[in-house]
């Protein structure tokens, strides 16, 4: 039966609710014990989320959703203004630097516009990006390093690099410098565009594109409405101007697009280990059940305490579900007292965390602390949750109390025990004994919150203490450091006989002191042939390729109608020394 | 008219060794408009008869008729607004909600049927049983005398089709007792209603308009 009564229970519960203040204290607290729980341990995996997905970026190189590569003017100018496309950064490549000092770096010469600089966290410390109609350029202090060229503004220094196959040397004037990322792959140098232009006229491109199909190209990163769907956005920008990224071989529509794996490579639940994700769901029952036993403890001493009232109620007319609706009415009030309450500290208690955990990671991830909003709803909606089921029992106790009952009740009614053999009279330990067997349900329900208080405490130290480096590393790195040829570390470079370490140098490593034991790595890399299919070769080399240097590979292998050559690296990996 | 009828009504306690009889199979009629006293000695079972018949305990067997409705065919949740519809209570502990204060009281039972009060009624029980003045107070300020008074207003304020009373003056002294029910019977006379009274108390037993007794569970004498 639906009466429009809802005031007057309000009004009762709240008047009620007066009379027991103790009781909403210790609710409160309780209530705000929980959510400080569940936004702390929120707060500290979406911190860690966020960070490596920062960390990521910073390893890509850059927080633009995607990129189309290797545009012509006009394409760009097609495309440019497409409504799916927020906001663009633009690049134009101009060359690399392979030879000493940058033989073990990736150093890149281009020019970048404000927008795509700062994407790609070319942002200066001191100075700024090189002005049109200058000599001026900017780079990070490891290119500077490099050159043994001091980060002083207005410093000269000369690179020598490779244009489409053309060996240029160029003097620059330093008009800014930022600090070099540990975690980036590439360095850049960045040259005003005037200066890129006068280059390309130099070797001949103008503002075509060079034979290698990137140099003197744009490059477009692009900020779009969201990073949940950034590839199929992406094809649709393309499709919306009659261009495609499928197939070079199609036709002359063939443009290529990137998608920044910072962004995918980062979901969360995709990318955890599911090992870890039942752990934390197992963490979230244990938080919520033993929050429910020591809510509903509270409310169940509330409502035992209470019971005459509830019954007095029940005799002048208060049905069953107008009681249960004033504890759960009460359970409410009190929850948005304790909720943001426990969503303060709790997040507060986050910050704090994070950073000790991430520590413990990863050298590369800062503690970058997320402040989502699914952190605060989160936690509130996993609170209410547990108050809501904590003051059922309680309620449904209230709802059936009988009226006449009521005023008889006292706990422990369904005592079965008939006789106690005890003839050494009562002392209080006895009885303190006694007491415990006097209601079961209720003994166990006090040891198992006591206990699995306790294991939450143990759970969280060893979640937040547990992450010991040296038994993370020792399933994958035995040793200290590996010395070795500058072209065994550099990506795509080949090795062998050429490049071995002499044995005095194997030698005098060996000698020094606090050098434990040390190992040899042989081998080298060689061409292996082997027959693949072109499916699994695409997916083996679309990883690094995209699918224009992709169909290249494949029309350069087209031999023996359907099979293709690979390139496999065989060799055993590094050994080294270990003091 | 019959307004109250109980038909064979039997109530046993307990288990094995501790069963009690508590009502061994009454039968009885109140007439609308009637004042009856249901006297006997402590243990006779007059309570658990009273309980019965106010629809706060289901009896072993037998059956109830409230204004011509049988009160045990329905459920719990049904049995407790028809309660709140049709019948008051007045207890010796008065029952008051000690968080509400005089007026809250009073109105209770109409408020949590969704109605809001009929004002002029609701004003002239209070006025007749003199409450004017108390109306913001809580329970506990007042005197046992007011409080029983309190609780008369509440009973009456729903208009119910009977009013059952369990001991009113059992905690008063007997100027507060005569004054408690005078003041029941002069309201009950003018807002016609018809009441129930368990006493054991002989003297309060003479002034209603008929005395039943009852003893181990069975009516001796109507």
């Amino acid at each position: 039966m639906n009466v429009a009564n809802k005031k007057c229970i309000q009004q009762l519960s709240i008047k009620s609710m007066k009379a027991t203040k103790t009781r909403n204290l210790i609710a409160i607290f309780a209530i705000a014990l929980t959510t400080i729980l569940f936004t702390s341990l929120f707060t500290v995996m979406l911190s860690i989320n966020h960070s490596i997905q920062q960390a990521n970026f910073r390893r890509v190189g850059g927080w633009s959703h995607g990129s189309f590569k290797y545009l012509t003017y006009e394409q760009f100018d097609e495309i440019k203004n497409d409504s799916l496309i927020k906001q663009y950064g633009l690049r134009r490549i101009v060359g690399m630097a392979y030879d000493v000092p940058f033989n073990k770096s990736q150093v890149e010469i281009g020019y970048s516009d404000a927008i795509h600089a700062h994407w790609t966290y070319c942002d200066p410390v001191e100075g700024r990006l090189p002005e049109e109609g200058t000599s001026e350029a900017a780079t990070d202090t490891r290119v500077l390093e490099l050159l043994g060229v001091e980060p002083t503004l207005g410093n000269e220094f000369t690179i020598t690099f490779d244009v489409d196959g053309t060996k240029i040397t160029e003097t620059f004037v330093l008009s800014g410098w930022w600090e070099y990322d540990e975690a980036t792959v590439a360095n850049h140098v960045l040259i005003p565009h005037s200066r890129a232009q006068a280059i390309f006229e130099q070797v001949g491109i103008g503002s075509g594109i060079g034979k290698d199909g990137m140099t003197g190209s744009l490059n477009m990163d692009v900020m779009l409405d969201s990073s949940l769907h950034i590839e199929e956005d992406l094809n649709k920008i393309l499709a919306n101007h009659g261009y495609q990224n499928e197939n070079r071989s199609l036709g002359d529509n063939y443009i290529s697009t990137g998608v920044n794996w910072g962004y995918t490579g980062t979901q969360f639940i995709n990318n955890i280990d599911p090992v870890v994700v039942i752990a934390m769901i197992i963490l979230l029952f244990i938080i919520i059940f033993t929050r429910y036993l020591i809510i509903y403890n509270i409310f169940q001493i509330s409502v035992s305490k209470d019971i005459r009232f509830y019954g007095l109620l029940k005799t002048i007319g208060t049905t069953g579900r107008q009681l249960s609706r004033i504890i759960l009415h009460q359970a409410l009030v009190l929850s948005m007292i304790g909720i943001p309450f426990g969503i303060l500290i709790g997040y507060g208690i986050g910050i704090k965390l994070t950073p000790v955990i991430l520590s413990r990671l990863n050298g590369v991830v800062q503690d970058v602390v997320s402040a989502d909003p699914v952190i605060f709803i989160g936690s509130a909606i996993f609170s209410l949750i547990t108050v809501l089921i904590s003051c059922r029992r309680p309620g449904r106790m209230a709802a059936k109390v009988s009226p006449i009952e009521a005023v008889r009740y006292s706990e422990g009614t369904g005592y079965n025990k008939k006789m106690r053999k005890a003839q050494a009279g009562a002392s209080l330990p006895r009885m303190a004994w006694a007491n415990l067997s006097r209601s079961y349900s209720k003994t166990a329900i006090t040891v198992v919150s006591l206990s699995l208080a306790v294991l939450l405490l143990n759970m969280t130290v060893t979640f937040t203490n547990g992450f010991d480096m040296d038994k993370y590393l020792s399933d994958r790195v035995v040793t200290d450091f590996i010395v070795a040829d500058a072209d065994y570390f550099h990506v795509g470079k080949f090795w062998g006989g050429d490049q071995a370490l002499p044995e005095e140098v194997i030698s005098t490593i060996a000698s020094q002191p606090g050098i434990e034991t040390g190992g040899r790595v042989y081998g080298k890399v060689s061409p292996v042939e082997e027959f693949i299919t072109e499916d699994y070769y695409r997916t083996l080399h679309g990883r690094w390729n995209d699918q224009e240097t992709l169909d290249r590979l494949i029309a350069m292998s087209e031999k023996k109608q359907r099979w293709f050559t690979g390139w496999t690296s065989t060799a055993l990996r590094d050994g080294m020394l270990c003091p | 008219m019959t307004i109250l009828e109980a038909k064979d009504l039997k109530k046993i306690y307990g288990f094995g060794e501790n069963t009690v009889h508590a009502l061994a199979g009454v039968d009885l009629q109140v007439e609308k408009g009637e004042f009856v006293a249901v006297v006997g000695t402590s243990g006779s079972g007059k309570s658990t008869l009273l309980h019965m018949l106010g629809g706060l305990d289901r009896p072993t067997s037998g059956k109830v008729y409230v204004d011509g409705k049988d009160i045990f065919s329905l459920k719990d949740e049904e049995l407790t607004i028809f309660r709140r519809r049709k019948i008051g209570f007045v207890f010796q502990n008065y029952n008051l909600v000690p968080v509400l204060n005089v007026y809250e009281n009073i109105v209770l039972p109409i408020q949590l049927d969704g109605n809001s009060p009929d004002t002029p009624y609701v004003e002239n029980i209070i006025d007749t049983l003199g409450l004017r003045s108390k109306l913001q107070y809580l329970p506990n300020n007042l005197s046992g005398g007011q409080q029983q008074r309190v609780a008369i207003a509440r009973a009456l304020a729903t208009k119910p089709a009977i009013i059952l009373t369990d001991e009113p003056t059992g905690n008063l002294d007997s100027k507060t007792s005569q004054d408690v029910l005078g003041l029941l019977k002069i309201t009950s006379e003018r807002f016609t209603q018809t009441i129930v009274m368990i006493t054991h108390n002989e003297e309060i037993a003479q002034m209603a308009d008929r005395i039943v007794r009852i003893e181990d569970g069975l009516i001796v004498a109507r």
